[in-house]
Formats: C-alpha cells, sequence, structure tokens
C-alpha cells in the first residue's frame, strides 16, 4: 500500500534533521518523508512539467521553510497555487520568521498552518504534533490519531 | 570597566546610525537558527545519551551548553527589541496605565521568579498613547526593579501614576532594592553598560536602553533617581495630549 506523502522543504540539514526527529515522536509511523533542500528541488518533485502543470508526485502535506536561497517559500507557495492541479495541496510554514506581512502574505496565499519555530527542542516537538498533521495524511482512517 | 572609564561614557551616548542597526538587526536574526541549532542538539543529547553513555561531568557540562545559548538567545531577543523600539509603527488608543501595569508586571514576574516581590499599585490615570509600547516600557522596568531586588528585606515595587496640573501624565516605579549611585542616573540607560558584575546580577544591560527608546518612540522623558542602598526610582512623563 502506498503510504501518504510529507514533503519537507527546508534548505538548513540541522532544522530538516529536528523537523524529522520531531515528526518521529508522533503516534504514527506509516508515512512518507520526503526532504528536499529548497524550493526548487521541491518544483522538480512536484511537477513533470510545471509550464503545462503536469505532476508526478503529489505529496498530501508540505511542510515549507521560508527564507532559502534562489527561490523563497512564499514564491513557491505562490506558483503551487497559481496551479490547478496543485492549488489545493495542503501546505504548512515552518519558519524562524515571525514578520506579520510574511504571516499576512501566506495566509492570503491559502496556508493552512503558520509555525514560527521555538527556541527549545522539546517546545517545537509539541508545536510539530498540535500541527494536526494526521487528518491530512490519513483522511479516510479512523483509528485513534 | 574603572570608574573613570565610566564616567568618559556618560558623555558618550551618541544615537545608532541606521546602518549599524540594520546590521545589528540583520546580526540578530542570522544567529538565531545556528544557536537554535546548538541548543536543540543539546537536549537530544540530554535526553537520549543520559542514560548509559554520558556521565555526571558529561551531563553537567550540556546543561552548560544549554543555559549559555538560552542566554545568548535572550541576548539576541532583546537587541532585536531594542531595534524594534525605534522604528514600530504607533498605534494610539485611550490606555488605562494600572490595567497596562498590571499586565507588564504578570509577565515580568513569570520571566524573572527567583525573588519573593510584591507590586502596590496606586494613583490612575488615562493615556492616550501605543498600549504595546506601553506594556513593553513598564515590562522592562519592571524587570530591572526585580533583577536589583536583595534578599535581606521584604521585596517591594511600587508603581503610581497620575495627572500633573499642566496636563502631563507621570508613571513613577520605585523599587526597595540595591540602587546605584545618582551620578549613573544617565549611564545606566546607554546599550550594553552595566554597573554590577554578571555573577552579581545577571543581565546583558540591554532592558534600560530598550525601555529609554520605547519612551523616546513615544514622546515621553524617562529618568532616574537613585542612592544606594535606598533603591531606584524611575520616571516616566508623557506630555499633554489634545
Amino acid at each position: 500500500m502506498k503510504l501518504p506523502i510529507v514533503l519537507l522543504v527546508e534548505d538548513n540539514p540541522d532544522d530538516a534533521f529536528f523537523t524529522e526527529r520531531a515528526l518521529k515522536k508522533g503516534n504514527r509511523k506509516d508515512f512518507e518523508l520526503v526532504k528536499v533542500n529548497n524550493a526548487i528541488e521541491a518544483l522538480e518533485y512536484i511537477f513533470e512539467n510545471i509550464e503545462e502543470g503536469k505532476v508526478k508526485n503529489r505529496p498530501d502535506i508540505i511542510l515549507l521553510d521560508l527564507n532559502m536561497p534562489k527561490m523563497s517559500g512564499v514564491e513557491f507557495l505562490r506558483k503551487l497555487k497559481s496551479i490547478n492541479a496543485t492549488f489545493d495541496i495542503p501546505v504548512i510554514i515552518l519558519t524562524t520568521s515571525m514578520a506579520e506581512e510574511d504571516m499576512v502574505e501566506c495566509y492570503n496565499l491559502g496556508i493552512k498552518n503558520y509555525i514560527v519555530k521555538p527556541f527549545e527542542f522539546q517546545r517545537f516537538i509539541q508545536e510539530i504534533q498540535q500541527i494536526g498533521l494526521y487528518p491530512y495524511l490519513f483522511k479516510n482512517d479512523h483509528r485513534k490519531l | 570597566m574603572t570608574e573613570n572609564e565610566k564616567e568618559n561614557n556618560l558623555s558618550r551616548s551618541k544615537p545608532q546610525s541606521p546602518d549599524l542597526e540594520s546590521l545589528l538587526d540583520r546580526l540578530a536574526h542570522d544567529l538565531r537558527s545556528p544557536l537554535r541549532s546548538i541548543s536543540s542538539y543539546s537536549e537530544i543529547l540530554k535526553e537520549e545519551y543520559s542514560e548509559h553513555r554520558l556521565d555526571e561531568e558529561g551531563l553537567r557540562m550540556i546543561d552548560r551548553i544549554s543555559y549559555n545559548s538560552k542566554k545568548m538567545s535572550h541576548l539576541l531577543e532583546q537587541i532585536l527589541s531594542f531595534v524594534k523600539a525605534g522604528k514600530t509603527e504607533l498605534n494610539r488608543t485611550e490606555v488605562n496605565v494600572n490595567e497596562i501595569g498590571q499586565r507588564a508586571w504578570k509577565e515580568a514576574i513569570k520571566k524573572q521568579s527567583s525573588q519573593e516581590v510584591t507590586l502596590t499599585i496606586t494613583g490612575s490615570s488615562i493615556l492616550n498613547t501605543d498600549k504595546d509600547l506601553l506594556q513593553k516600557l513598564l515590562h522592562e522596568l519592571f524587570l530591572n526593579a526585580i533583577l536589583f531586588c536583595t534578599s535581606e528585606k521584604a521585596n517591594k515595587v511600587e508603581m503610581n501614576s497620575k495627572k500633573e496640573e499642566d496636563g502631563s501624565v507621570v508613571i513613577s516605579i520605585k523599587d526597595n532594592g540595591v540602587g546605584f549611585e545618582n551620578r549613573y542616573k544617565e549611564f545606566i540607560f546607554q546599550l550594553f553598560q552595566r554597573l554590577h558584575n554578571m555573577s552579581q546580577y545577571e543581565g546583558a544591560g540591554l532592558g534600560l536602553s530598550i525601555a529609554k527608546r520605547i519612551s523616546e518612540r513615544l514622546n515621553a522623558d524617562l529618568w532616574a533617581e537613585s542612592q544606594p542602598g535606598n533603591g531606584a526610582s524611575f520616571y516616566i512623563s508623557f506630555p499633554k495630549t489634545l
């Protein structure tokens, strides 16, 4: 059976490590975590042909950093939301940016949640647990999440 | 720092240049991320390696790494607060000073709860000002009052606010802590300046600079008076508003 996919778009390997670790602390491990290093790689992972909006991999949810080189998280989000085949993929922002304008723009672009990574790792785990990831991953699964 | 150097610094209170501020802002932002990594790795090490793979000395060192990275994180937050205080857009509303004082005190006590301190509020006034900035300003003054408490007597902080005859509103915050020599009454508001060793009283020397900067942003005057051993009094005077 194909596992649901979480796509983590994060350029900082330490942060990717912490997010993966925090995800693994959850009750369920039956999903696939795909990690990419930046927004360009994320587009390459999702699209077979971006001009035609042809999708090859459709993640069930995307965890997106904002401050990344070459293409920012916001630019990626705009691209994703402008294409019919991907506009409804749920996106959650994981960032250190507390800038109100980032938050407003991301919510205007239809994100599900905006998490400012807390300083303490234990609190980060709590934040990740509280995102409510499972309903996006296990839509028809009514087991205890 | 010698007494002479401190004296010299009294006359060197120049405003920060905008370029330096941008640099400070950028640095504080960019240092956050690696610091968060250091702190998170040490938390993971402690949680997952402490049982069999780390001895007491190793654990102690990890605790010191965590402690110091938290301290540095606090310093970065303070730098960001300082920069932000100067450029925040004002949102003026009618503000009940006592209500904001209570909130600021609650937050301050939560942050520095190692000492038993009580707050008394007297007087009352309504100000037309930015609520959030006023709360931040009072918060910094309360933190300062709590920090310089002594363990020899019951620690008290008093806040009073009143409308003067000329229409201005003066808020005072008085403590019965260690106090300072009156000749340092301007020096204490300078960036990164401290009158005590880190081992005596923690703090990076930024809280009162933030308070000063906020008061300038709110078009208010902030000054202090004190005698060593007799506590310190801080006053904020808001001019009459139409």
